[in-house]
């Protein structure tokens, strides 16, 4: 813990982080130095476990072992490696929704080009294949979208600016739940005449719709250890033992959910009840949860947007708004929480640039807007200043709400569509490869993608000039991202010169 | 070149726990990184010119796993005998240790080495060894072993740890093979 670098941007968090470890709790970050150093034939992309006759690596340092057993090179190997994680990223989000497997389109993306048998064409094949994956997941999200649309129409709940945790019940619902459970949640609650609050975090935003509140630290392991969450349900997503573990020695009751299917009503009586009971028993003990209340992410405004599209559009169009930045991501902990994600954003609202948030950075929105200084360009704050927002960021939700935005971007041109935007997608810290696959799907939508987080696939100083100017002449467009990780400064000014 | 002095007992040496060692070359790389890279992290090394060597090598031993391969800073060692320019010094802890200015890439030490310790770093026309990190507390290698098998101790306390008959344990591991 001593040896690792300022964890949090937020200081709550901090102060959570050392309470934790005055108590001799681990989190996050000693688990983190445990594995320090990273296995380095996988961070390089350079290991394969593709068959039984390995698992192979290959040498980063081109010394042998230069082939698998197989005979693929290293070029081979670390293509496999983004192939892999870009699937696993469409496949992290396809158990909450229905999977558009019966598409054309996913089909075709998910009949993997074996590289074994193939000819030379397999780079080829598999960096267009690896852009369908992409689009596979854009579709997914649209599918989400819709489903939120159909399901929310007349349940917007408006939600308060912020929850006191000791003034209710504190539910932390982790890996997303089903719509019913929250639904019964909140009706068991209704008949008890207590308040309930809802918590959701990194990728269960678009559960605000329903009445949850989207709130978070930085990690979910902060969340139990403010003290005033009251149970924690783990949806089959959810981030596993270490979480279960962790609120098992807070005193914390954990439920397990699954799909959303019949039970859920019995389990949301469960719930209730020990979560009531719990509460019950922390105001009995006059317990005081830290902080004591927590700032929630805003109501998506994109409708608020959406009256403006055409002052907004013909802003753009002569350059008195810079343009566009989508930002959306999570944590990671290789990187300060959230430093480079807030230095990139003041950068970008000094230059006028409209910035939007979205998956885990919805979730911290309110801190962020904290957390950064109020200054920004004057066109972008006279535009705010007629929407009547007194922030200057743009939440959206989860990832499964990007099709809203990009809705939202294409009305702005009426011509030429979301080409005629100048738009930037930003990662600037991510953990999960549903990310990759994200912004895959963004680069095959003609949007120019930057990723922040360094990635582990630069073994093959081939694959890496093959890779960028073969996606660049697939797609069209430019993917921000190098082995060599750039300083938030030099990123903000590459996101600038693309807009 | 005379030999200097025996390779004092008190000093800390690298020992390998063979039984644990499961030839990641993790120790290889964190080397590389550590003493021969500008960057100090992959992957920016992966693109450095040249690349960074390792000073040690894990040598296979099929489905056994591997033995690292560094130098033994032996206590008569040939490599000091063979170097003509003098770059081989015996300091005073008892390393053998490599003065770069020197080496004039001959590679007589590379030749004589038993263990192989001894590599060419062909872009700079020297040898590259181990020094076991001299002025460190601890060895890169050592100190980045995921399994343990990489251990830095003075002789008795490793033989004390794990028995006198530690020797004849490796040979019949190695036997086996």
């Amino acid at each position: 813990m001593e040896s690792v670098r300022r964890k949090s941007l937020f200081s709550a968090g901090n102060q959570l982080i050392s309470r934790a470890y005055e108590r001799g709790i681990p989190l996050l970050w000693e688990r983190y130095e445990a594995q320090l150093p990273l296995d380095g034939f996988a961070e390089s992309g350079l290991t394969c476990h593709d068959c039984l006759y390995g698992p192979c690596r290959i040498n980063p340092f081109g010394e042998e072992p230069l082939q698998g057993i197989c005979g693929a090179d290293r070029q081979q190997i670390a293509l496999q490696f983004i192939f892999r994680a870009a699937k696993k990223g469409v496949l992290e989000s396809a158990h909450q929704l229905p999977f558009p497997g019966s598409g054309d389109k996913a089909r075709e993306a998910l009949t993997l080009t074996n590289p074994h048998f193939s000819d030379k064409a397999y780079l080829q094949n598999s960096l267009t294949n690896m852009l369908k994956l992409g689009s596979v997941q854009y579709e997914l999200f649209e599918l989400a979208w819709k489903v939120i649309q159909r399901r929310s129409a007349g349940q917007n709940r408006p939600s308060p600016k912020s929850i006191d945790l000791r003034a209710g019940a504190n539910i932390f619902l982790e890996g997303g739940a089903s719509t019913s459970l929250v639904e019964s949640l909140l009706e068991s609650f209704r008949k008890e005449k207590t308040d309930l609050h809802l918590l959701v975090g990194e990728g269960s935003e678009y559960l605000r719709k329903w009445g949850a509140c989207v709130a978070s630290l930085g990690h979910p392991e902060l969340m139990l250890l403010t003290g005033g969450i009251d149970a924690l349900v783990m949806h089959g997503n959810g981030m596993g033992s270490y979480l279960v573990n962790l609120a098992e020695r807070l005193g914390i009751e954990v439920f397990r959910t699954g799909v959303e299917s019949a039970g859920t009503g019995s389990l949301g009586r469960s719930v209730s009840k020990k979560a009531l009971e719990a509460y019950r028993s922390r105001v009995k003990r006059g317990a005081d949860p830290f902080p004591p209340s927590l700032q929630l992410a805003g109501e998506e405004n994109t409708n608020q947007l959406q009256e403006k599209a055409k002052k907004v559009g013909a802003l753009l169009k002569v350059r008195k708004l810079r343009g566009v930045a989508i930002l959306i991501g999570d944590f990671n902990v290789k990187q300060t929480f959230f430093e480079r994600t807030s230095k990139i954003i003041q950068k970008l609202l000094k230059e006028d640039v409209l910035v939007f948030l979205g998956g885990g950075l919805f979730a911290c929105q309110p801190i962020l807007e904290n957390l950064i200084e109020s200054k920004m360009g004057k066109k972008l704050a006279g535009l705010l200043e007629e929407l009547n927002k007194s922030t200057p960021l743009f939440g959206f939700g989860s990832a499964c709400e990007l099709p809203g935005v990009i809705e939202f971007l294409s009305s702005l041109d009426s011509r030429k569509g979301l080409r005629g935007i100048r738009t930037v997608a930003v990662f600037p810290e991510v953990h999960r490869w549903s990310y990759l696959s994200a912004a895959f799907g963004l680069l095959s939508l003609g949007i120019p993608v930057q990723i922040g987080t360094r990635l582990p696939f630069w073994g093959s100083p081939e694959l890496t000039d093959v890779f960028f100017k073969e996606l660049k002449s697939t797609c069209g467009t430019e993917f921000l991202v190098a082995p060599s990780l750039a300083s938030a400064e030099e990123q903000s000014e590459e996101i600038l010169r693309r807009l | 070149m005379e030999n200097q002095s025996r390779v004092s007992r008190k000093t800390k040496e690298i020992f390998v726990r063979i039984d644990r060692c499961l030839a990641c070359r993790t120790c290889e790389i964190q080397c590389a990184l550590k003493r021969s890279s500008l960057s100090q992290r992959l992957p920016e090394a992966i693109y450095e010119k040249p690349l960074p060597l390792p000073r040690l090598q894990v040598q296979p031993l099929g489905e056994k796993g591997g033995i690292p391969i560094q130098c033994r800073h032996c206590q008569d060692a040939p490599c000091l005998d063979a170097c003509p320019s003098g770059a081989l010094q015996r300091e005073k802890d008892g390393l053998v240790v490599m003065r770069g200015e020197k080496c004039i890439g001959c590679w007589m030490c590379l030749m004589v080495c038993p263990f192989g310790a001894i590599k060419p770093f062909r872009q700079f026309k020297k040898i590259i060894k181990c020094d076991s990190c001299a002025g460190m507390d601890e060895p890169y290698c050592v100190a980045h072993c995921p399994t343990g098998a990489l251990v830095f101790m003075e002789r008795e306390q490793f033989l004390k740890e794990y028995g006198k008959d530690f020797p004849r344990r490796l040979l019949g591991h190695l036997e086996d093979l």
